[in-house]
């Protein structure tokens, strides 16, 4: 029977998932040191295929696309989890709000996330793509807006369930604030969920954006963003390596968020955890 | 005529840090038509005791030891001997009636599913069937009862309705796992009443277990006092608990609130049984003893037996004294 | 809510008669895509909760988590790269191969349409040209549902009226069949609605690489010509959708779990 330790260094998809988002993550930083090409440099007519020089090929420009995979995740990586993070941000703010303080407050919140959540979402990301006009900032802000309902939900849903426990009606007793029950009093007992949620949510959020950039709303060529590079490669899809390798880049980031996410689940959450480790 | 011979039966379950023993070296017989009481408070091992007995302990368990069942030895069954034991001579009924029933199959479902494949009959005869035994354990109007889903009863009810299901395929021994606890104090008079009546209807032979004495006072007539997976005492109930030898037994009894008390406070055991896995030598109750020497811990205790059968696991025997004067004469 | 959804700006035409044209198409590759799904998710997903733990699990497991992190619109690619140009196996695209005529409409699903007027080949036809994008669709809706099958039945089985099921002597097989299984179709069918829906609304990635002709290219054209009665059309016509999942989820249930008939 395998060990079973609470510890997210002991999982071993955990470990995993943290390798190769390290390994993207480092990547990223050191792009400029490791890539073995400039990401830009054109040399017309060199449309290869992979081989010993350009072990992902070149694309259509002559660009190397390993150099430009490379480059990518300076792109798509930070661009993903700084999405996540501001729809978790925005979510748990409307949430916590609509659901510390109820009444008439909680229902036109509420309302307004049903409102947002009755929209199909990438119907609505790329309404509001298109609407601000097609760059990679406005593709965040679609997807950030299409994202934070589920954390929204989630987060009034923990408040209104524990802010009737008593450890917080004896802080308030004891003259807590508002923002203090909030932040010190409630927030260790949300976050743990909320953290769970972002880790999970983390790839569909990267899926989102780089179908956006695919489809030609998001990030446009001749950007290194994942999406925008398999898009380029449809065009030519007989030269199968201009899109192979950005969308396997793409799956290896969203599969390392989703075994944290996993992980951080079995952690988090021990109840699941447990009956489904048995 | 010994229906169930126990001996020195032992469960030992894996757990993070190896093995533990859940249950030491336990030895107990019920005889037909006969009560057993097993006592003990919550993780002494009284339900695994049951569970071992009808085989459901989890697959990583190690059993040891002997039950023999009807002359049969029970740990030697592969699972399907097993599965024509349970439910068929060997029945149980669980301690919270609430969520021991399914909540989304009828009644009828739940009552003949396995009268149908323990005994050989229709689902018609089973249905019949079924409705006597509602009526026999006092269900009103038991055909719509049938038709019924468990949400429709309420504890007391649901309870009734788990022994109707256990007794369906007539077994031999009935195992109940606190089966009043979870009920108020009323209702669970009706059951014990209930059960008392079965046992003498059918010949059925029960094993009780609970914590609380007052119920098994009332209702066994032999019984074994477990604390922390081994024997502490065990004998007829009227003499172990008016004269109780073990120091745990006692402190058991003395916690049962008293109506006629003068004092305001309930006395009980202070400090907590043993962590699984960390059963010390000797005496497992000496840390929380008051009575407790050196000689209950240094090595392993032999049980003292009485003329009428009583035994006890005491190296220091303090209520020794009173006792004989009381009993032995 | 009405049957004027206004004029679309590209089409001229009032949204409500274009999406009753591009509807169908949608519907037919979801449909099929749901089917594939609620068979292959029912199926492993109960196959790794019965292994629990050993390698069969281990593997549904990951392979599951793969289909979740997959890119659909790259998965397509691939799809149409592997089996339409190199190995020839499926047609490329649209609905028919160039020149055939499409069925006399009823529904406007061709394959549907196809086999009810007995032109079997059509339907035939109709079905290959199917075949590549309602697959790429169902890669994640089976990964959804074989995770979301195996924890429902994980967890139930840890309920005490399992344990009284087998108390009473009854052979495993049926009560995994009669008594797990039946409260874990209720959390599954809940999924699986949600799911449908989703397939329905979010195809957009999958109708853009296959070039089939459904409310998702619709969404598409809408969004780039920023066509705004377009755009609300399908909102409105996909929020109607996952309404009416809701309400089939509802009665769905009620067949399942006849207790909460009673109340």
């Amino acid at each position: 029977m395998r060990a079973n330790s609470n510890s997210p260094l002991r999982q071993p998809l955990a470990l995993f998932g943290i390798a190769i988002l390290s390994i993207w993550i480092l990547l990223a930083i050191f792009a400029p040191l490791l890539s073995p090409a400039d990401p830009i440099a054109q040399n017309y007519g060199q449309l290869l295929a992979p081989n010993s020089h350009n072990w992902f090929g070149t694309d259509s420009v002559g660009r190397d696309v390993l150099s430009r995979v490379i480059y990518g995740a300076r792109i798509t990586l930070p661009l993903s989890m700084m999405l996540v993070v501001l729809a978790m941000l925005v979510g748990t703010a409307i949430g916590a709000i609509a659901g510390y303080f109820g009444g008439w407050i909680d229902a036109a919140l509420m309302r307004f996330t049903d409102v947002v959540l009755a929209f199909p979402g990438i119907i609505l990301a790329m309404a509001v793509a298109a609407a601000l006009g097609a760059e990679l900032r406005n593709a965040v802000f679609a997807v950030v807006l299409v994202a934070w309902p589920t954390y929204a939900r989630l987060v009034r849903g923990l408040i209104i369930s524990q802010k009737n426990a008593d450890y917080v009606t004896s802080s308030r007793l004891l003259g807590a604030s508002t923002s203090r029950t909030l932040m010190v009093d409630l927030r260790p007992n949300i976050s743990g969920p909320v953290f769970v949620l972002a880790a999970l949510e983390a790839g569909n959020g990267m899926l989102l954006l780089s179908g956006l950039s695919f489809l030609g709303l998001g990030a446009r060529p001749p950007s290194a963003e994942w999406g925008a590079m398999v898009s380029a490669g449809a065009n030519n899809f007989d030269k199968w390596w201009l899109a192979v390798f950005p969308g396997l880049a793409i799956l290896t980031a969203v599969l390392a968020f989703n075994f944290l996410g996993d992980a951080l689940r079995d952690i988090l959450d021990p109840r699941t955890a447990k009956a489904l480790r048995e | 005529m010994t229906l169930l011979e126990v001996q020195d039966l032992t469960v030992r379950l894996q757990t993070k840090n190896g093995f533990a023993t859940a249950i030491d070296r336990l030895s107990f017989s019920v005889n037909e038509g006969e009560i057993l009481g097993i006592a003990g408070e919550s993780g002494s091992g009284k339900t695994m005791t049951a569970l071992t007995l009808l085989g459901l302990l989890p697959p990583h368990a190690k059993v040891s030891g002997s039950i023999k069942f009807n002359g049969q030895e029970l740990l030697a069954l592969n699972s399907q001997e097993w599965q024509k034991i349970r439910g068929s001579k060997i029945a149980m009924i669980f301690q919270d009636p609430m969520t021991s029933l399914h909540p989304m199959l009828s009644i009828k479902v739940q009552m003949t599913e396995h009268m149908t494949t323990h005994l050989g009959i229709t689902y018609k005869e089973a249905l019949l069937a079924a409705e006597e035994l509602l009526g026999d354990v006092r269900i009103p109007d038991p055909k719509k009862a049938l038709n019924s889903y468990a949400g429709q009863f309420s504890g007391g009810m649901r309870q009734r309705i788990c022994i109707a299901m256990a007794l369906a395929c007539n077994p031999q021994l009935l195992l109940a796992d606190e089966p009043s606890t979870a009920l108020d104090v009323t209702v669970q008079a009706g059951i014990l009443t209930l059960l008392d009546r079965l046992r003498e209807e059918r010949k059925l032979s029960i094993i009780f277990i609970t914590h609380d004495l007052g119920v098994l006072s009332s209702i066994t007539k032999k019984l074994l006092v477990l604390y922390a997976g081994r024997e502490t005492e065990s004998g007829m109930t009227s003499t172990t608990l008016q004269s109780p030898r073990h120091p745990y037994t006692k402190g058991l009894l003395d916690s049962l609130p008293q109506p006629d008390a003068s004092e305001r406070l309930l006395k009980s055991i202070p400090g907590f049984p043993p962590e699984l896995g960390k059963q010390p030598i000797g005496c497992a109750f000496a840390e929380r003893c008051t009575y407790a020497q050196t000689a209950c811990s240094d090595h392993e205790l032999i049980p003292t037996v009485l003329a009428d059968g009583h035994k006890f696991i005491c190296a220091v025997d303090p209520f020794g004294a009173i006792s004989q004067e009381g009993e032995g004469s | 809510m009405h049957g004027d959804l206004g004029v679309s700006q590209q089409s001229r035409r009032p949204v409500s008669q274009d999406l009753a044209e591009y509807f169908p198409a949608t519907l037919e590759l979801a449909t099929i895509a749901i089917i594939f799904s609620i068979i292959f998710g029912l199926l492993f997903g109960i196959i790794a909760a019965m292994t629990r733990n050993r390698w069969p699990d281990q593997i549904i497991r990951l392979v599951t988590l793969t289909g979740v992190s997959v890119p659909t619109f790259w998965l397509s690619l691939v799809f149409f790269y592997l089996f339409y140009f190199k190995l020839s196996w499926f047609p490329s695209n649209g609905r028919l191969d160039p020149g055939s005529d499409t069925p006399a409409t009823i529904t406007g699903m061709y394959t549907f349409d196809a086999l009810f007027h007995g032109q079997f080949l059509l339907a035939w036809q109709a079905f290959r040209h199917l075949m590549l994008p309602a697959i790429v669709l169902a890669v994640y809706t089976i990964a959804v549902l074989t995770r979301f099958t195996r924890a429902s039945i994980l967890e139930i089985l840890h309920n005490d009226y399992v344990r009284s099921a087998r108390a009473k002597g009854l052979p495993e097989s049926l009560v995994i069949r009669r008594h797990v299984l039946r409260p874990a179709l209720l959390s599954i069918v809940t999924v699986a609605g949600v799911a449908f829906g989703n397939l329905l609304a979010g195809s957009v990635l999958v109708e853009n690489v296959f070039s089939w002709p459904g409310i998702g290219q619709y969404a598409y054209r809408s969004s780039i010509g920023l066509d705004l009665p377009g755009i609300m059309g399908v909102s409105i016509v996909v929020a109607g959708i996952f309404i009416t999942m809701n309400l089939l989820v509802d009665i769905a249930y009620r067949f399942i779990d006849p207790s909460l008939r009673q109340s």
